[in-house]
């Protein structure tokens, strides 16, 4: 039978036309928003939501400082606390009590004034036990804050909030804690609309529809208008914020693809002004033909891996050095991650807050091997198989494939690799179903307590099994102190000692590669990479 | 036939039931949380986000609550995403999938029977080879490579329309023809199969001898037993394309439904994944249905029954 | 119409012979035999391969080397970690191999039996069978692979239990739409009226009529299982670094396919070239067993 087939080139050119027709060569979006002044992030994923009493992470987080404004604000540079709607302080000469002195002119979106009373209602409700808030305890060295929040006392006078006048609060904290102006920094302590969140609901609901963009009212330099999920955000310029004619930004977009190459696409064909991480996979091509792109900078996270110290032979201190000393971490950040990583011999990033801890762990081979022979297992002889648990992530998987040889290699000890899901591989690491496994943790301050307050026995996140009193001892004291001299010297014999039973085995600080145009003005690397909108604008390219 | 889809309806309760069942206790059984966090909350605000959304009663009555609310068409809200529910998500993002999933139907379909026809017609000649060669290179090539493939020409190269995104009509393209050709493989495959296998049938040679056009016998006797395996196929198929491909949709950054079907099992969204289960079942029972009452209308040798 | 293969009973041996024969003399298809059991026997032989010819194992790290091209020391370029490719991709063809044809075999004889019992039987029999079909479509399968490893460990076995539990409903589906149509056909009828039992009317008759879709079905299943396994691994379940497989090499080099595109050609050359010789073999396969002759 013959039939003529429709020429199959034919079809392939008008299905070319359909495309061409739907497309054509324009302007990329970058270039319009220059000129419009709307900043273009790439967010990396949908946020939860925009509650600061609910969201966490940094998603959330990045969206919601562009709406908030707190008593005071991270610095661009060096998440410094300066002045927010709190204009100045006063505190207190034994480090108790801090006296904020709130802005007049400081404004809700909705034109009502923000007052001390708003702050007073905003952390009644960021600590009310039925809230649930995940953050609350970033308000605990306030008095009686923990108390209130564990249902322990419910009478909220009693704890360390005082709206003194409308335009005054005062804070009481139960012992001196230099940092808090740093802690308050943090999402926790923003104001939030109380009458508002009234309107739509009770105080206390999750399911509250508050922060819809039709609802919504904030205090930050910017203010809702689009929320559609899993698409973006756009909030725009709030007229109403207190130093509006600071800011040069008009808009800014938060893209919500999770994914990062997708994301790093978007980026390059001209979607996004920024991208906070780049793919591992992209650095190398970003540092090499388009350094201007890319800036890499340190931020306060450390990866490391935890030891089960109740799994033998994980309980010897001996095979706990052996397994950290083997590893060669320079290998690691600059093959395996290859972000300008830097490698860690202790917990805490260098640097954190004028905090470098003096002890380290050595990488010696030939002395692990002796550490192992001395444990009773020679050579590796009658080790029992061990496991690594990561989560399903390929650089998790390249960097435990390349610790597996490393300690084939050096130590002639095998260990399996098991991943799972993540909240398979969060709920094992919580019930310490393990041997070893992966962990990171990063800063929500810039403080060297909020790494080692981690291993204390109580922590709740201290999945290793580990329990040294001295430990506990030495950050208590340090929490203790008001003097940053001695409450530094506590927490260097305390990672010492850290160092010295390795119940984690520290592998890298985090470096964040971030994609960023060069028509963006006034962003700056730091820390807690926690950029400050009030500064940035845009400055169209010529091409 | 109006009796056959009435029963089918009726035989749709069961199933759906069993199926919220089984959900439900599948999702309770698996390790970790809804709020299971890397940064632990401390366990009495663990214990206190769980008795906020009920979850700290006995298995038991968290189902009767549950087949309660479904019955009275309220999915539940979200727990990755407060301040929403579940029914709202859906409506929210279905249409989105929906279109993509028509869109990429139309490409499967035309794509896949065309050259389907055309190699069952000229089997083992150039045309052959070449449109089934077509269609297996569509299946080798995983959507997470043909994806980011055609961005990289057509986008970031040829910047012809953005590497992602869901604005505009353009933004439509790319997806669709990723999504279609993998299912385009499959119709082409599959219907130059079914033509074969009836085109060497007697009628059809009993038509030819009697001196029937081809297309006339393509058209009018063969196509209606050849594409037998193509509706069995399309049935759960057109379900899961309307319902999105988490894929396609993270690499084009659509806001669709696909995602959810698997993001939602990850972040242990109970209430979610039991919506977006339900939701893709009476789907998958409508298409099976559709497909039943094709399969009857191609071939009408067959009854209801 | 008689019925063309009732004698089909009498001489099955020398009707496999005459298939046989007639295979053989189908080029394509014993191209397509040949190079299947060209690339099982590579990759059964990964070991004494990888020691003898390359000269690198699978799991030999390089870190400093990192990932490059195609040369005269690394034949197929290396991955990230500076491994050679074509020893993860000889050792990682035998988990895909087999996952990619013992998999696909299982579904086929669960979905087949399962679609042709429900197609054949018809009335209430086919009513539960069928809704049984649609709750297994719906069930969340990511789920349901967690929970499989929760309670049974990792084990090489549950990934075919996982993967045989969702490949075989929509070649269940397929199977029963072709056997209602042909139960209504000719010879079927001819078949009953000459007193034969049902099991053998649908077993000896009705399936080797079917032939054609569930070998064009079965050939696409092959790679999808591949596929489906990469997302297994993802899960925990299947292969576990440093072992490798073809689905994992492809989903590894797809993200780095614009740096280092050889860490995603090969893994899918090899991939593609299965499933065209299965395709191959297929249709041959299809022809040799069809009694009906060719037809021209």
């Amino acid at each position: 039978m013959r039939v003529r087939a429709p020429s199959l080139a034919g079809l392939a050119l008008s299905l070319g036309l359909l495309v061409l027709c739907g497309c054509g060569r324009r302007q990329t979006l970058v270039e319009i928003a220059d000129r419009i002044q709307q900043y273009r992030v790439g967010n990396g994923g949908e946020p939860g939501d925009l509650d600061p009493a609910i969201a966490v992470g940094q998603i959330e987080h990045d969206v919601m400082l562009s709406l908030y404004e707190g008593l005071v604000y991270g610095g661009a540079k060096d998440n410094s606390p300066r002045p927010g709607v709190a204009q100045s302080w006063d505190i207190s000469p034994d480090g108790l009590i801090y006296t904020f002195h709130l802005r007049p002119n400081a404004r809700w979106s909705n034109g009502g004034p923000v007052t001390a009373r708003d702050f007073y209602q905003s952390y009644h409700r960021m600590l009310l036990p039925s809230m649930a808030a995940q953050y609350s305890y970033m308000l605990y060295p306030v008095t009686n804050a923990e108390a209130f929040n564990l249902g322990k006392i419910t009478n909220f006078d009693q704890v360390g909030f005082k709206a003194l006048d409308d335009h005054t609060l005062q804070v009481k904290l139960h012992s001196p804690t230099p940092y808090l102006l740093a802690m308050m920094t943090h999402d926790s302590w923003y104001p939030v609309p109380i009458a508002t969140i009234l309107k739509y609901g009770a105080i206390d609901d999750r399911s509250n529809p508050w922060t819809r963009p039709e609802n919504f009212v904030c205090n930050g330099p910017f203010v809702l208008k689009e929320w559609s999920m899993n698409s973006h955000i756009l909030v725009v310029k709030n007229p109403m914020y207190w130093d509006a004619e600071h800011i040069r930004l008009n808009s800014i977009y938060f893209d919500a693809e999770e994914n990062y190459d997708t994301e790093e696409r978007m980026f390059r064909s001209g979607q996004l002004h920024t991208i906070r991480t780049a793919p591992q996979t992209k650095v190398d091509f970003y540092r090499q033909y388009k350094p201007d792109l890319i800036n890499i900078y340190p931020i306060l996270t450390t990866y490391f891996y935890y030891l089960n110290v109740t799994h033998p032979p994980l309980n010897d201190k001996r095979v706990r050095q052996a397994l950290a000393m083997s590893i060669d971490r320079a290998a690691i950040t600059k093959t395996v991650t290859r972000a300008g990583e830097i490698p860690a011999f202790c917990l805490t990033p260098p640097g954190t807050a004028g905090y470098t801890c003096k002890a380290a762990l050595r990488e010696d081979p030939v002395a692990a091997r002796k550490l192992l022979a001395e444990a009773g297992y020679p050579d590796g002889k009658n080790f029992p198989s061990l496991s690594l648990l990561y989560n399903t992530l390929q650089s998790h998987k390249a960097i435990a494939e390349a610790i597996q040889e490393m300690w084939r290699k050096n130590l002639n000890i095998h260990v399996t690799l098991r991943n799972e899901e993540w909240k398979v591989y969060l709920d094992a690491m919580n019930h310490a179903h393990y041997d070893m496994c992966r962990g990171g943790w990063g800063a929500d301050y810039v403080d060297p307590s909020t790494f080692l307050d981690v291993f204390t026995t109580d922590s709740g996140n201290n999945n290793t099994g580990w329990s040294n009193a001295e430990y506990d001892h030495l950050c208590a004291e340090a929490s203790g102190t008001g003097d940053t001299a001695a409450r530094y010297a506590s927490y260097q014999k305390a990672e010492a000692i850290l160092v010295d039973e390795m119940p984690i085995i520290p592998i890298y600080v985090y470096s964040n590669p971030r994609l960023i145009q060069p028509s963006v003005h006034g962003w700056h690397p730091n820390l807690l990479d926690s950029p400050d909108y009030r500064s940035i604008y845009l400055v169209p390219q010529n091409h | 036939m109006i009796r056959f889809v009435a029963r089918r309806f009726l035989e749709t309760i069961p199933v759906l039931f069993i199926l919220a069942t089984a959900t439900f206790f599948m999702m309770r059984l698996a390790p970790g949380g809804p709020f299971l966090a890397e940064k632990q909350a401390s366990r009495e605000i663990q214990a206190r986000m769980n008795a906020h959304y009920g979850l700290d009663q006995p298995l038991f009555r968290q189902y009767l609550r549950q087949m309660k609310n479904l019955l009275r068409g309220d999915l539940g809200p979200s727990f990755k995403y407060p301040s929403r529910t579940v029914n709202e998500i859906i409506a929210q993002s279905f249409p989105v999938s929906a279109e993509l999933g028509l869109e990429s139907l139309a490409v499967a379909l035309v794509l896949g029977l065309l050259a389907g026809i055309i190699a069952a017609l000229k089997q083992n000649a150039f045309w052959d080879h070449f449109s089934m060669s077509l269609a297996m290179i569509g299946l080798c090539v995983p959507t997470f490579v043909m994806g980011p493939l055609l961005i990289s020409a057509f986008a970031l190269h040829l910047e012809w329309c953005n590497a992602a995104g869901w604005f505009f009509p353009r933004d439509r393209v790319l997806p669709a023809l990723t999504l279609g050709a993998y299912y385009a493989a499959y119709v082409a495959r599959l219907s130059r199969g079914g033509l074969l296998e009836v085109l060497r049938q007697d009628f059809i040679r009993t038509a030819q001898a009697k001196g029937a056009g081809a297309a006339r016998v393509v058209c009018r006797h063969a196509l209606r037993g050849g594409l037998l395996p193509v509706v069995s196929f399309l049935g759960p198929s057109i379900a899961g394309l309307l319902t999105g491909s988490f894929v396609v949709e993270t690499v084009f950054g659509i806001p669709g439904l696909g995602r959810f079907f698997v993001t939602a099992a990850f972040n242990r969204d109970y209430c979610m994944v039991m919506g977006s289960v339900l939701f893709y079942a009476v789907l998958v029972i409508g298409m099976n249905l559709a497909a039943d009452i094709v399969l009857v209308w191609l071939n009408p040798k067959l009854r209801f029954d | 119409m008689p019925p063309p293969d009732l004698h089909l009973d009498e001489k099955s041996a020398s009707f496999w012979q005459d298939a046989w024969h007639r295979l053989r003399k189908n080029r394509l298809a014993m191209f397509g035999l040949v190079v299947v059991a060209v690339l099982a026997l590579l990759c059964g032989l990964a070991g004494p391969i990888c020691g003898h010819i390359i000269g690198f194992s699978y799991e030999q790290q390089n870190l400093a080397l990192g990932p490059v091209g195609p040369n005269h020391v690394h034949w197929l370029g290396t991955d990230r970690m500076g491994r050679d490719m074509l020893a993860r991709l000889l050792y990682g063809g035998r988990i895909s191999l087999m996952v990619g044809l013992l998999a696909t075999v299982v579904s086929l004889f669960i979905g087949v039996t399962y679609g042709a019992v429900s197609g054949f039987a018809g009335g209430n029999v086919d009513m539960v069978l069928m809704r049984c079909v649609d709750i297994l479509y719906a069930l969340p399968f990511t789920i349901f692979v967690i929970l499989l490893m929760v309670f049974f460990g990792q084990n090489i076995i549950l990934l075919f239990v996982a993967i045989g539990a969702v490949q075989w409903l929509t070649m269940a589906r397929i199977v029963r739409g072709q056997v209602m149509a042909i139960k209504q056909q000719e010879f079927v009828e001819a078949a009953r009226a000459l007193g034969l039992r049902r099991r053998r009317i649908l077993f000896r008759h009705i399936l080797p009529n079917l032939l054609g879709p569930i070998i064009v079905y079965a050939t696409l299943t092959v790679p999808e299982v591949m596929l489906l396994e990469a997302f297994l691994s993802f899960l925990g379940l299947g292969v576990q670094p440093p072992h490798s497989s073809w689905g994992v090499l492809i989903k590894e080099g797809a993200e780095m396919m614009e740096e280092s595109p050889w860490m995603l050609i090969y893994p899918a050359a090899a991939m593609a070239l299965t499933l065209f010789s299965l395709n191959f073999l297929g249709d041959g396969l299809r022809d040799a067993l069809d009694t009906r002759g060719s037809k021209e």
